[in-house]
Formats: structure tokens, C-alpha cells, sequence
């Protein structure tokens, strides 16, 4: 299981959610219009999740219907 | 998005992370407090600060580490961080390395004031020398195993006290009911710093009070299937100085109160306490 970030972050980028990683596994570039979860490096410990102004952040198995293509957006972004 | 944003605006200037991951922190306690009275208790301090210059979150384990109950403190005015603990100094962790920890101290509002622009402190100068540890929760936690509690009618009594060090083990057999505090100079004394067991034999088994950071309580399945109940204590570098472990009582129908004082003592302190 990892976090997904969803589409509510797009033009956003609070970064609160990069600040509290415990593990530094939020990435961007500043061409990129969110931020996005490793994966591989995600521990799962959900310290991301409330603190997203936005509410942009979900558990995979939880990321509403809407936000379902984010999944496989923020897999690609680290496949590249 | 402008600075103008709403959303920006609402922005906490300092984040608090507490873990309160149930096979971790939500088990431990730290001078009296488990991870979720710390995470109450900060709720209040930053409601106390304003409510919306502090953020406070929950978190599951982070670090896979033993020094709970845990918290984050980020600076996100400045992007450092800073993390607090059962422990004062450096310790590794799984996931982080070597990491600093601060104490967690009893007033959590000057935590938050230490964090926040106006009255911050070097984010170095958190990791002072560790406070003194509570030695009064040690002698009541002793006390409990000694006597019992509640409405139980026994203590743990029949023990094995084991004291190991790289170049020897002793084992002890005692009784817990003996159990008396002492001062420096021997004589009994309720609030000395020096808990006495007569061994069986006649021997002394004399513990230093001050010296103790942490208590655990392990109950345990062998391979035989026969549980092991036992109580460690640790120094202030987490090592473990003093084990007991509990014996068969002479009396079997002892053991089923033994079993529930062991679980209340559990149920009341927690499996680990940072004294």
C-alpha cells in the first residue's frame, strides 16, 4: 500500500505534506503542477494525509472514484 | 496561488506529528503519559496558543523505533525539524539513522513556544541533559508488584533476579514481598533511593532507583507453551541493568492472581514506562 496524491494538489503545492514526511518520500520538480508519493519509499504511516490543506491525499485502497487516474499518475511518475 | 489565497494563509507555522501507532507509542508511557495523552495534552496547548499557528496530527509508526512515546515538531517556517521522545540524546532508528532526540518534557506549551517564530530556540539547544527520572512512579510501580493492588490479594512474590553484564549472568531467587526502600546509609526508609530484596539465603539484591529510566513489562509464550512473565529495567541509555522473572509460586493457586496482577499492572502502567 502507499498514499496517493490527487488532483485537489494541482496548482497548489502547499508542501505541508513534504514538510511532515518523516521518510522524504514527496517528490515535484518545479515544471510539475503537484507533488507526488514514492511508492517504494512510502512507510505508510499516513502522517501526510491530515495535514494536506486541501484534502488531496488518500490510503490507494481509499482514493475516491474521481481521483481513481491519480493512482496510476503518481505510479508512472516514478516508473519514468 | 497568491499569498492572498485563503488557503495559504491558514497555513500552521509549526506541525506537530504524534505517533499513536497501537503495536508501538500507544503503548508506552512516558512520565505518566501514553501517546494519547501526549497527543491530548498537546491538542490543549495548541488550542491554548490560538488553535491555528499549530497543527497537531496523529501519525502510525515512522520510525520503527522503541523510544515512544513520539512526536514531530516541524518548523515550517524554516523547514527544520526536530523530534521528541522517552529519550534525551542520540539513538538510532530504522528508518532514520542516527536522529537526536529531545525529551518529552511535562509542559508541552513551551514545546510549541520553542517551535514558533517569535520565541523559537535553536533547533540544537532542544537536547539538553535528560531531566531526573521519576523516582516515585518507580517505587509505586515496585510497590504494586510487591504488594499487589486493587483487590488483589497476592503480589508477584517467587522471582529470579538477573543481573548480566559482558562478562557475567547471576541469577537470584527471591521474593518480591520482601521488597523495602532504603537510604544511603541502609536504614529503611519509604522514600529512599535504593529498593532492597532479601534473596533467598539470607542475600540483598540492592537497586538504585535514580539510575532506572524504564520499566517494561514481558509476558511471553515459550516454545512449551508455558507463558514467562518478567520485568525489565533499563539505564539511561535504554540498556537493560535488572531483570525479574517471575518463578512458579509453591502455592498453584497463586498463579491465576499472579497472571491478573501481571496484566493489571500492564493495564495501569502500560507494557513500557519511561520513568
Amino acid at each position: 500500500m502507499t498514499y496517493i496524491i490527487t488532483e485537489p494538489c494541482v496548482g497548489v503545492k502547499d508542501a505541508a505534506c513534504v514538510d511532515v514526511c518523516p521518510v522524504d518520500c514527496i517528490y515535484t520538480t518545479d515544471d510539475d503542477d503537484m507533488y507526488f508519493i514514492s511508492p517504494d519509499e512510502c512507510i505508510d504511516c499516513a502522517a501526510c494525509e491530515p495535514v494536506c490543506p486541501v484534502t488531496a491525499i488518500f490510503a490507494e485502497e481509499a482514493v475516491p472514484g474521481m481521483y481513481e487516474d491519480y493512482i496510476k499518475i503518481n505510479y508512472d511518475y516514478f516508473s519514468k | 496561488m497568491s499569498a492572498s489565497d485563503p488557503q495559504r494563509s491558514a497555513r500552521p507555522e509549526v506541525n506537530v506529528v504524534v505517533c499513536t501507532d497501537e503495536y508501538g507509542c500507544g503503548r508506552w508511557y512516558h512520565r505518566g503519559r501514553n501517546a494519547e495523552a501526549v497527543l491530548g495534552d498537546m491538542q490543549a496547548a495548541a488550542k491554548r496558543l490560538g488553535g491555528e499557528r499549530v497543527q497537531v496530527t496523529t501519525a502510525g509508526c515512522i520510525l520503527g523505533c522503541t523510544y515512544g512515546p513520539r512526536f514531530d515538531v516541524v518548523r515550517r517556517w524554516s523547514g527544520e525539524k526536530a523530534l521528541y521522545g522517552s529519550i534525551q540524546g542520540e539513538a538510532t532508528v530504522t528508518r532514520r539513522g542516527r536522529v537526536q532526540f529531545a525529551a518529552i518534557p511535562d509542559d508541552l506549551e513551551q514545546v510549541l513556544c520553542d517551535h514558533l517564530t517569535e520565541t523559537a530556540v535553536p533547533i540544537d539547544r532542544l537536547a539538553g541533559p535528560n531531566p531526573p527520572a521519576n523516582i516515585d512512579l518507580l517505587r509505586r510501580i515496585l510497590s504494586d508488584c510487591s504488594k499487589g493492588m486493587g483487590d488483589a490479594t497476592v503480589g508477584l512474590d517467587e522471582a529470579v533476579i538477573m543481573v548480566h553484564n559482558p562478562a557475567a549472568t547471576v541469577s537470584i531467587p527471591a521474593t518480591l514481598a520482601n521488597l523495602q526502600f532504603v537510604d544511603g546509609s541502609g536504614s529503611a526508609d519509604p522514600a529512599g533511593d535504593i529498593a532492597l530484596l532479601a534473596t533467598d539465603g539470607d542475600g540483598q539484591a540492592a537497586l538504585q532507583l535514580s539510575r532506572i529510566r524504564q520499566i517494561e513489562f514481558l509476558c511471553r509464550q515459550l516454545r512449551n507453551g508455558m507463558p514467562s512473565y518478567s520485568i525489565w529495567l533499563r539505564d539511561d541509555d535504554l540498556a537493560t541493568v535488572y531483570r525479574i522473572y517471575l518463578r512458579r509460586s509453591e502455592n498453584p493457586a497463586n498463579n491465576p492472581l499472579r497472571h491478573r496482577l501481571f496484566m493489571d499492572l500492564i493495564e495501569k502502567y502500560g507494557e513500557k514506562v519511561t520513568l
